[in-house]
């Protein structure tokens, strides 16, 4: 059962139980705040703190809530307490532990979903939902990032393995987490707009098949947990029924799918593209289980949104009449933030943390799937990233050795541009993603072979020493790279 | 004298006579539908009739034999505007039914058309090929650009394939396509048209814009994916939509082919022209669709700004689609089969990759022929550039034969008549040269 809205932490020391006993044993001096006892209690929480004193039937304690930053004072009974250490140094207690001392929320480059579980139990706890690292019973997660450009390192090769993954490990549940943006939080930030989202939808479309309706993992829930999205990658943030975003998240972008289709002069022909543009992206949408007249709204900046509540679901229109007016801005598309969708629910819900999430989805505890989703991925976009840096930079190679190939070396420098255009293809074959980016530059797989069949007849005929084989057969001449060029 | 055990022999022999015999009367008695409005139809399985029923939305006409009468549906074996259809009609859709007069009209579908009772027609024809695995469907995925990798001609193969098992097969093609050339789209009409009349033809859509469209609704049903689109038919040339004639021409094709489908010709006229309106009012008791080119409707499809292309929800409910699939195994539930079974050993896949793996491979290699002719010369003497330029041009009327539209209107291949032309020419020069 879902938990609607973001909850407020509450005071953890009120939850905690125990009995009050008579003081009989006092407690030893013990060091200052370079060291702290710890009690694991039999239900698996763990609480940091300082033993004040020791009683017939249980302990007064110092209980910290690094969380809250606030300290309280407690009594425990002996029978609710697994294990005490003693005079721990903060430092190895917060190591062993699963971080009291370090940031509350659950950030997901923290996940290291293949370290080994240790023999004390994992636990944190925030304001409800709790996170263990073993016990087999609980209701697992696999986590996998959807990071940074879309139709780069959001590519579908990278998430059929990431599929292959989810079907070995079978969680209980998936959690999508994108987080897109082609244009920054701040109005300073200079974005690249190399790194903008690819416009291909046909791709994305393929993506989503893949992961919803795969027959391996169809059974298994999966959760779209949105970080930020403004930008084609919306597509995809709205393609899963089950969505729940970041409160600092933003669900924007659509219209880039509008312009893809209202560059045309003829009338006619422009309501064609238009149309065929805004049924293929509401495709997206209607994955999701949304309205079309809010895919309309929110890719169509033409068109304007009200709202109308009728119990838990919302009535669209874009005619007007709507109780609520979303968008009445007829050269601006509808978008949202956090707050604005949970409100509308076209969110399932605000969480900031994955316990947040989880608590939301339902779970009160639950463990991490022993999965690699998180490692595959920023393994693939690492080495991608590298990949993409070597061509631009054997691209501009190639032109180099292109300029130099005359005179007596001309062979020899021809050779090397043909081997430069040979490691070219080599990454492009080995990451897709490299050749849509170096496509930026006006390179494709099928210019590179003809180069190279050009430069392979020139060196044919230079070698012979025939006519007409000057210069560099078929170099190019810009392109290759932002230093490329010449 | 009789005995007490041959009496009761006759006792229990005259009971099984009589009730064979009230068996046969109850099979010549009369059969009667009630209709919509009341009124009554008696007769029997095997009259000629004339059916009047619902099918998405429009009332059509079907005249023909009756074959079939079950509680839920009848099946009327005849001829629905002029093309032969053995057709199951729910009795909740059935608006009329009367003893038809044309008796030639319920000759049975294969009577007319002696090719279908071939060896290989008929559902347990000689020759027919019987599946051992039970009902299941001929399934091809057809995607890519209408004229290039989307072609009729594969239709006909898995047509082909389909006859093998008798007619009567369920086709399902899923369809993906940005749409393409007007002239391969003619020729997936017809094609398709001819199919339909010994197989059902299904079309599931992912996407099916343009000439994509224009193939989906030449079929019997049309079932789309969640995120499945369908629309947008505009003709035009480089930049320029069809007008005039051309466009009144179009209008009529497409609404021609839209109502072979049993579809109102509105759907069609508002997906080719923005102007044209479309809406259209649900019966909530019946479903029932009225289709209007007004906007007097409950429910507006298209106003004069907008070109129709349908999305899943929309399609479904107004008729247009007979429902949603994401999965093989949710189609086959929608298609009335027990289980999704592709019969042929996939043979519908298999001549989706050839074609598409032919396709690809002429893309890559024609450009690739194109230059070597450019370049033909580097490196090489008259004879030997004359030589190489002789195999180009056979290559290229190689690739003409194999993927001719490829080869033409992507990249400009001369014809093969121009190409053996000059390559004839090529050969003069070279015992020109030889001959010095």
């Amino acid at each position: 059962m879902k938990i609607r809205s973001s909850c407020v932490v509450l005071t953890a020391a009120i939850a905690l139980t125990g009995l009050v006993g008579m003081p009989t044993l006092p407690v030893a001096a013990q060091d200052a705040a370079s060291t702290e006892d710890i009690i694991y209690l039999n239900d698996g929480r763990i609480l940091h703190g300082k033993i004040v004193e020791e009683t017939r039937l249980g302990y007064v304690f110092n209980y910290r809530n690094d969380t809250l930053g606030i300290t309280t004072q407690i009594t425990l009974a002996k029978t609710d307490i697994a294990k005490i250490d003693r005079e721990v140094a903060r430092s190895m207690a917060t190591e062993g532990a699963a971080g009291a001392e370090a940031d509350e929320e659950l950030k997901l480059d923290e996940v290291n979903t293949s370290s080994k579980p240790t023999d004390m139990e994992k636990l944190k706890t925030t304001y409800g939902a709790t996170l263990a690292s073993s016990d087999p019973s609980l209701p697992s997660v696999y986590v996998s990032p959807m990071k940074g450009q879309m139709g780069t390192d959001i590519h579908k090769s990278i998430y059929e393995e990431v599929l292959e993954d989810i079907n070995r490990v079978r969680p209980d549940v998936v959690v999508w987490v994108l987080e897109c943006s082609d244009v920054d939080t701040f109005m300073l930030h200079r974005d690249d707009p190399a790194e903008a989202g690819k416009l291909e939808l046909e791709h994305y479309r393929e993506l989503v098949n893949v992961l919803k309706d795969d027959r391996r993992i169809r059974s298994i829930p999966q959760v779209m947990w949105v970080q930020d999205s403004l930008g084609i990658s919306s597509v995809i943030a709205m393609a899963w029924s089950d969505m729940y975003m970041k409160s600092t998240a933003r669900l924007d972008g659509l219209d880039q799918i509008f312009a893809m289709g209202a560059g045309w002069s003829d009338a006619d022909v422009r309501a064609k593209m238009l149309a065929a543009w805004i049924g293929i992206g509401n495709g997206f949408l209607q994955n999701g289980g949304y309205p079309l007249e809010l895919g309309e709204a929110m890719i169509d900046p033409t068109v304007t949104l009200s709202a109308t509540w009728r119990g838990r679901s919302v009535l669209w229109s874009t005619t007007g009449g709507g109780e609520y007016t979303v968008d009445s801005n007829t050269r601006q598309t509808a978008g949202f933030n956090a707050k604005t969708a949970e409100n509308f629910l076209i969110s399932d819900g605000t969480a900031d943390t994955l316990d947040d999430l989880m608590l939301l989805y339902g779970y009160r505890e639950y463990r991490l799937a022993e999965g690699r989703g998180v490692e595959l991925v920023e393994d693939y976009v690492t080495n991608w990233r590298r990949a993409f840096k070597t061509a631009e930079n054997v691209a501009v190679d190639y032109n180099q050795h292109v300029s130099w190939a005359s005179g007596a070396d001309a062979v020899k420098w021809l050779g090397q541009a043909k081997s430069d255009l040979k490691k070219l293809l080599a990454l492009f074959n080995r990451y897709d993603a490299v050749a849509i980016r170096m496509a930026d530059f006006g390179w494709d797989r099928l210019t590179i072979e003809i180069l190279i069949e050009q430069i392979t007849d020139t060196i044919r005929a230079l070698s012979q020493n025939s006519g007409g084989a000057g210069g560099a057969g078929g170099g190019r001449s810009s392109g290759g790279g932002r230093r490329g060029g010449g | 004298m009789r005995t007490n055990s041959s009496t009761s022999f006759v006792k229990v022999f005259a009971c099984f006579a009589l009730l064979l015999a009230m068996s046969a009367a109850l099979a010549r008695a009369d059969v009667r539908i009630q209709m919509k409005d009341g009124s009554i139809w008696k007769g029997d399985v095997g009259a000629a009739v004339d059916a009047v029923f619902n099918m998405r939305g429009v009332n059509t006409t079907i005249t023909g034999r009756l074959t079939k009468i079950t509680d839920l549906y009848i099946e009327v074996d005849g001829k629905i505007a002029g093309i032969d259809r053995r057709q199951i009609i729910m009795r909740s859709d059935l608006v009329a039914l009367k003893t038809s007069a044309d008796a030639k009209a319920a000759e049975p579908v294969a009577a007319r058309n002696p090719e279908l009772a071939a060896p290989d027609a008929g559902r347990a024809g000689k020759g027919a090929i019987k599946s051992s695995s039970g009902p299941g469907v001929f399934f091809m995925p057809m995607e890519g650009t209408v004229g290039f990798e989307f072609r009729h001609e594969e239709i006909e193969k898995l047509a082909a394939e389909a006859d093998k098992y008798g007619p009567h097969q369920i086709l399902v093609l899923r369809i993906n396509s940005p749409g393409g050339l007007v002239i391969e789209g003619e020729d997936i009409h017809r094609t398709i048209s001819e199919v339909r009349k010994r197989h059902r033809v299904v079309a599931w859509i992912e996407e099916a814009i343009s000439g994509g469209c224009a193939a989906a609704i030449c079929c019997d049903e049309i079932y789309f994916m969640t995120e499945g689109t369908a629309g947008s038919v505009t003709m035009f040339s480089g930049t320029t939509a069809a007008t005039g004639a051309q466009l009144q021409a179009w209008l009529k094709t497409l609404g021609d082919w839209m109502e072979e489908g049993g579809r109102s010709r509105y759907i069609a006229e508002a997906m080719i022209n923005a102007p044209k309106l479309l809406s259209y009012d649900k019966d909530p008791v019946t479903g029932a669709v009225t289709f209007y080119n007004t906007l007097q409707g409950k429910y507006v499809l298209s106003d004069a700004k907008e070109n129709l292309t349908f999305n899943a929800t929309n399609a479904v409910h107004c008729g247009f689609a007979q429902g949603i699939a994401d999965t093989t195994d949710e189609l086959a539930k929608l298609l009335d089969l027990p289980k999704w079974n592709e019969l042929g050993d996939g043979v519908g896949r298999k001549i989706s990759e050839d074609w598409l793996r032919t396709a690809k491979q002429a893309q890559d290699d024609i450009p690739k022929i194109i230059n070597r002719i450019n370049t033909a010369g580097i490196g090489r003497d008259q004879a030997e550039t004359i030589g190489r330029l002789i195999s180009l041009y056979q290559d290229l009327i190689q690739w003409r034969k194999k993927a001719e539209r490829i080869a033409e209107m992507m990249f400009g291949v001369p014809d093969i008549e121009t190409l053996e032309f000059n390559i004839e020419e090529l050969r003069r020069q070279l015992a020109r040269l030889r001959g010095r």
